[in-house]
């Protein structure tokens, strides 16, 4: 291990000089960012020509970053790539908040980040009595609630949740959708027959947005401001999703495989078993990646008009009594739930193909 | 209150509107603008804000200089932000939750001109119940409605929510008390068909299709008689940096609510304007009752604080001690216009 880490004595001198350069060469882009804004910002231009500003700063950072990684040994290599990940964007986070104090964008319409996770927390820690709903569903109070009426009030507190009613929403369209898109996309994918049938009337479907097709929706429920309808257009946005590329992952199994399976002699449910499923296996996990993305998107929109609970609903409702700050966070919420599923999903498909890790 | 300013403006002698040729002769003293500014206006298209269309259609924006961009918004809340940011000069929108929002910020976007007020008998919006609630005595009256699901255009805070809370107050009910579900007003006669709502607050053609249909009775009807629910509403930009033009935009809307008066409003040149701006139809048109243009161009202050009141105690606002009205309003342009076309107020 020593030996690994030492350093060549003959290199030292030019791994020493190469440093020099790139701390210089840092120097000068900071010299420019910082002259290229103040000189705008003193010409009284930077407004009008804050687009370029802002890309050219932009371009200018990265120069600094990339002369900052080679300055980075190898062993905090990963440390420098997660300040670059979460670093940039915690500074586009303080430049917002710069911007917004010093009135340089509309803080009623772009309210900083602070006032934004102020809004959150009054989310979070508020119940409201008018419609009888809190953004978590106050967990703190589950003892309490628990002690007394048992497990029909932790379901009643929970139940006055916006997150859970749209996770709810989600997870149920997910599955409604995915399982049998997943088995039809196999069906579609080895029997050209009924490929040929349905091929072209899901292309067609596909292309639908989701949300058009609500009212219809709702028809086909004797209540149509129920759970029903909202779970189904999720339903049939993942179903429509999965099947496609459940059949092209099906599709794009090399014959190799197909060819070894057969001379095994490997009957129908075995090949399917064995060579067809895990071999479909990435793309499936790549099309329920998309249509987890999708059912989001589509539930989120349906709970924007028709909804009286769920995070579509909040955030579209602050924005109707004009509260941006929570309309911001009920936005954050969305895209915190759209991470949490992503990490889910992930997890799943690390128990489902444990020869990828 | 506002009753009573209606029927003092309603009662204004027939003259005032014949003497519309001594109103001709004093308009004639505001000079146009040369050159021509532009205006625009974000309008909800309904029929509350016909007097910019009646402007537009006869000419009185373009008499005065004016070349006015008419967009439509879906919403008061949509146009609001637009204002605020100086993008829209003036705004056609609903006096809505929101709206009492922005001006607690500290907005500037003070109400310049009035839209239409409701009628004082037989209004557009009526409160449906659906027939065989009716029939069968489950619901006879406005107080059956509580634990009912009654529908409403334009969600929380909206001006269908401020309708149903003024009926249901009738009672003794608040919106707290009934299952309150957002249908928009082309849906309402299905969804009361297809028996999904026990109740609907809506509008005609809407109602008229319902009632036809067989499917829905009118429960409660002229719930804010004579109340202006709508306004036209200005940037602060707008009116700060040009005044001028502000002064000419309201004249022109007095100048076309003079012509809008008695059997008028049907004119050719009015049908024509409200065809344009909006998707009334001109059978609609002669059927309905039209909504109410105060001719003496005043904006009525005292019904503002009710709707106030209402999306307060609706808990629709973050605030929660009433807004100085007042400051919401600003009468300059409308008593210049008033002067310039020598209306009685």
């Amino acid at each position: 291990m020593k030996t690994l880490t030492a350093t060549p004595p003959a290199a030292a001198p030019s791994v020493t000089r190469n440093n020099e350069a790139d701390r210089k060469a840092i120097g000068l882009y900071l010299a420019m960012a910082i002259a290229l804004n103040l000189g705008l910002y003193a010409a009284g231009i930077w407004r009008p020509l804050a687009g370029f500003a802002i890309a050219a700063s932009f371009i200018l950072l990265v120069l600094i970053c990339e002369r900052a990684g080679r300055m980075v040994p190898a062993r905090s290599r990963k440390g420098y790539e997660r300040l670059l990940a979460f670093g940039f964007p915690a500074l586009v986070l303080a430049l917002w908040q710069v911007a917004g104090d010093i009135g340089l964008i509309n803080p009623t319409w772009f309210p900083q980040p602070s006032r934004i996770l102020g809004g959150l927390w009054d989310m979070i820690v508020r119940y409201d009595k008018f419609s009888g709903t809190s953004l978590i569903g106050r967990p703190w109070l589950i003892p309490e609630y628990f002690g007394k009426d048992g497990w029909h009030g932790v379901w009643a507190l929970l139940s006055e949740s916006h997150v859970l009613a749209t996770l709810s929403r989600v997870l149920c369209g997910f599955l409604l959708g995915a399982i049998p898109g997943i088995l039809l996309g196999v069906v579609m994918g080895v029997n050209q027959t009924v490929r040929l049938m349905l091929d072209t009337t899901l292309s067609a479907i596909y292309v639908l947005p989701k949300i058009a097709i609500f009212p219809i929706v709702m028809l086909m429920f004797a209540d149509p401001f129920g759970e029903g309808p909202k779970i189904l257009v999720v339903a049939l946005a993942v179903f429509i999703l999965m099947t496609i590329n459940t059949m092209a992952g099906v599709r794009g199994i090399d014959r190799v495989y197909l060819m070894a399976g057969r001379n095994y002699g490997a009957n129908g449910w075995q090949m399917m078993r064995h060579v067809i499923i895990p071999g479909a296996m990435p793309v499936i996990f790549a099309g329920l990646r998309i249509a987890l993305g999708t059912a989001m998107i589509v539930v989120i929109s349906v709970e924007f008009v028709r909804a009286k609970q769920g995070v579509g609903y909040i955030t579209f409702y602050y924005w109707e009594v004009l509260n941006p700050e929570k309309m911001y966070a009920g936005l954050l919420v969305v895209m915190m739930l759209g991470i949490f599923l992503t990490y889910l999903l992930q997890w799943l498909q690390r128990r489902a193909m444990p020869w990828t890790r | 209150m506002f009753v009573k300013i209606l029927k003092k403006a309603i009662a204004i002698p027939l003259a005032f509107m014949l003497g519309l040729g001594t109103i001709a002769s004093h308009a004639e003293d505001v000079a146009p603008l040369d050159p021509p500014q532009t205006v625009k206006f974000a309008y909800v298209p309904i029929m509350k804000f016909a007097s910019a269309y009646v402007a537009d259609a006869r000419g009185l924006f373009t008499k005065y200089g004016l070349n006015v961009e008419f967009e439509r918004v879906k919403s008061g809340t949509e146009a609001i932000a637009f204002l605020d940011q100086g993008t829209v000069d003036v705004g056609g929108i609903a006096i809505v939750a929101s709206l009492w929002s922005a001006w607690s910020r500290g907005l500037n976007m003070p109400i310049i001109a009035p839209g239409a007020l409701d009628p004082l008998k037989d209004g557009p919006t009526v409160l449906l119940v659906r027939k065989d609630l009716k029939e069968s005595g489950a619901i006879t009256s406005v107080s059956d409605l509580k634990g009912k699901r009654v529908a409403s255009a334009g969600g929380p805070g909206s001006g269908g929510e401020y309708q149903i809370s003024k009926a249901l107050e009738s009672a003794g009910l608040t919106i707290r008390d009934v299952e309150m579900i957002n249908v928009g007003n082309a849906d309402m006669p299905a969804a009361l068909d297809a028996k999904s709502v026990d109740a609907a607050m809506t509008g005609s053609p809407f109602s008229d299709q319902a009632i036809k249909a067989g499917t829905a009775d009118v429960l409660a009807k002229d719930m804010t008689p004579g109340l202006m629910t709508v306004a036209f509403v200005a940037s602060g930009k707008f009116i700060s940096e040009r005044p001028e033009a502000a002064k000419r935009f309201v004249l022109a809307l007095a100048e076309a609510t003079q012509m809008m008066q008695g059997e008028d409003y049907l004119s050719p040149e009015n049908v024509a304007g409200y065809l344009k701006h909006t998707a009334t139809t001109e059978e609609a048109l002669k059927k309905g009752i039209p909504v109410v243009y105060d001719p003496a161009f005043k904006i009525p202050v005292a019904g503002l604080a009710d709707i106030e009141r209402v999306h307060r105690e609706n808990g629709r606002t973050e605030y929660e001690d009433p807004i100085d009205i007042t400051k919401v309003v600003n009468e300059t342009f409308t008593n210049e216009a008033a002067m310039a076309l020598g209306l009685a107020r």
